[in-house]
């Protein structure tokens, strides 16, 4: 399978120019992501103690189900006129949040978010996660702090990038016909051994790149993604609905809850999105179900309830391109194996930073040398066995 | 470190075998916390720290006795 050296020619020019192309952003989504590895931990250290400032307990049911509805009624009246779009509970049900827009339409950086205790109920006095230091490097590493146009633009660089890793494990080959694997040669020119630097980290780390590189791409397609998905399964459940006008009076998150808990007993509530918000019809709340396996935990499975009567019209597994997307989040941020792989996660992005940072730096030492010379160089370097 | 290079140009399959064992362990570290808990996150654990591991071993590099014109 050797390659001529026009095809050789091709596959350099083809690695050097999109990994051009693309080095300073990746570079910069290193750099941002290595902190965001660790945000549960820095959050954790970073904000001000729990304070819990009402006394919503009295209004919690003996079953230690919290009354839903007291909860919107609470964040309502600290925001008067705008609306309730989400109730999410985090990861270990220890808080709810409400998620309050001026509109049904509100971009992830205009809602209030206002967290309260899913045991007792009490209003928690928490920085909003949507502020702060940590969400401007998520916002910076999601969208350049650009919107969906930073997005989209980074999904592209993405996929420029993705370009950059097949043809860098291409053009591996022709650089090691005489070397053996993993060598870094001391005692050389710089040069040398910063080729082999990123030859190296570039092999070695090449699965775990390209599966982070793939799931953030995945990930800046979020927007769409979910559009397809509203015109699709959302459009079918609600069709039946058409040329009825929404409910003026819905039923309390509560009874939505209750038909849930009828439905399925065991049921694990990610979020209750609101009808008219994004993930609802105009007619239907829709329940986010978690699965109860470590797999199945973060594929959701929706049910809708209808607002007018509170029965639930439907519960269906979301498409395969959703359940990508929740697949797609702990592949990227490294968050599903406990600190250890966090740490191990953080030493592959400081070598994905290396191979990155070594590329750049090849280029700037030789850009004036074609690829035959530096190729005929390396056959002609004697690498002697040593000890 | 002892290495030694190739006096002739290696195959395709040779250049690659090493690469493509260590991605394939990295793989299944990538997935095996993903499925499961307990041992398979000590899987995920061994299966990507081993290759972080031969990462900073061979960053310290190998002792070239030959010149480099």
């Amino acid at each position: 399978m050797a390659l001529s050296g026009k095809s050789i020619r091709n596959w350099y020019l083809v690695h050097k120019w999109s990994s051009l192309i693309c080095s300073v952003f990746l570079l910069m989504l290193c750099i941002t992501g290595l902190p965001l590895i660790f945000h549960d931990e820095i959050d954790q250290l970073t904000q001000a103690p729990v304070t819990q400032v009402s006394e919503l307990s009295e209004v919690a049911a003996e079953d230690s189900l919290i009354s839903l509805e007291a909860v919107v009624h609470e964040a309502k009246a600290e925001n008067p006129g705008w609306v309730l779009m989400f109730l999410t509970w985090n990861k270990d049900k220890s808080k709810v949040s409400a998620v309050l827009g001026e509109t049904m339409e509100a971009e992830e950086g205009d809602v209030h978010i206002i967290p309260f205790d899913s045991q007792t109920g009490k209003r928690l006095l928490l920085s909003p996660p949507n502020e702060g230091v940590m969400h401007f490097l998520l916002d910076l590493h999601a969208s350049l702090l650009m919107g969906l146009p930073g997005t989209l633009f980074l999904g592209l660089m993405g996929f420029v990038f993705m370009v950059s890793v097949v043809s860098g494990a291409v053009v591996y080959a022709p650089f090691m016909r005489r070397l053996p694997f993993a060598i870094v040669r001391k005692g050389c020119r710089n040069r040398v051994k910063w080729l082999d630097m990123h030859n190296m980290a570039g092999i070695i780390t090449l699965a775990w790149v390209s599966v982070v590189g793939i799931t953030g791409l995945i990930l800046t397609m979020i927007t769409p993604i979910t559009a397809i998905w509203q015109q699709g399964q959302l459009a079918d459940i609600a069709a039946p609905y058409k040329g009825i006008r929404p409910p003026t009076e819905q039923v309390s998150p509560d009874v939505v809850r209750g038909s849930i808990f009828n439905q399925v007993p065991d049921a694990d509530i990610s979020f209750i999105s609101w009808p008219g918000s994004p993930f609802a019809t105009p007619h239907h709340y829709t329940v986010a179900l978690r699965g109860d396996t470590p797999l199945t935990e973060r594929l959701i499975t929706v049910a809708l309830v209808d607002a007018r009567t509170g029965t639930v019209t439907a519960i269906e597994k979301t498409p395969w391109y959703i359940s990508m997307i929740n697949l797609s989040v702990p592949l990227h941020f490294g968050d599903y194996g406990g600190l250890p792989l966090k740490v191990i996660w953080a030493l592959l992005d400081i070598a994905a930073i290396i191979v990155l940072g070594s590329g750049l730096y090849l280029w700037l030492a030789r850009r004036n040398k074609s690829i035959e010379k530096r190729l005929a160089e390396l056959n002609i370097m004697p690498i002697t066995e040593s000890d | 470190m002892t290495r030694k290079s190739h006096k002739t140009s290696q195959s395709a399959w040779r250049i690659y075998f090493w690469p493509l064992v260590i991605n394939c362990v990295c793989l299944l570290g990538l997935v095996s916390a993903l499925i499961g808990n307990g041992w398979l996150d000590l899987l995920s654990w061994a299966c990507l720290g081993g290759s972080v591991a031969l990462l900073i071993y061979a960053s310290f590099g190998t002792v070239d006795k030959g010149k480099v014109r």
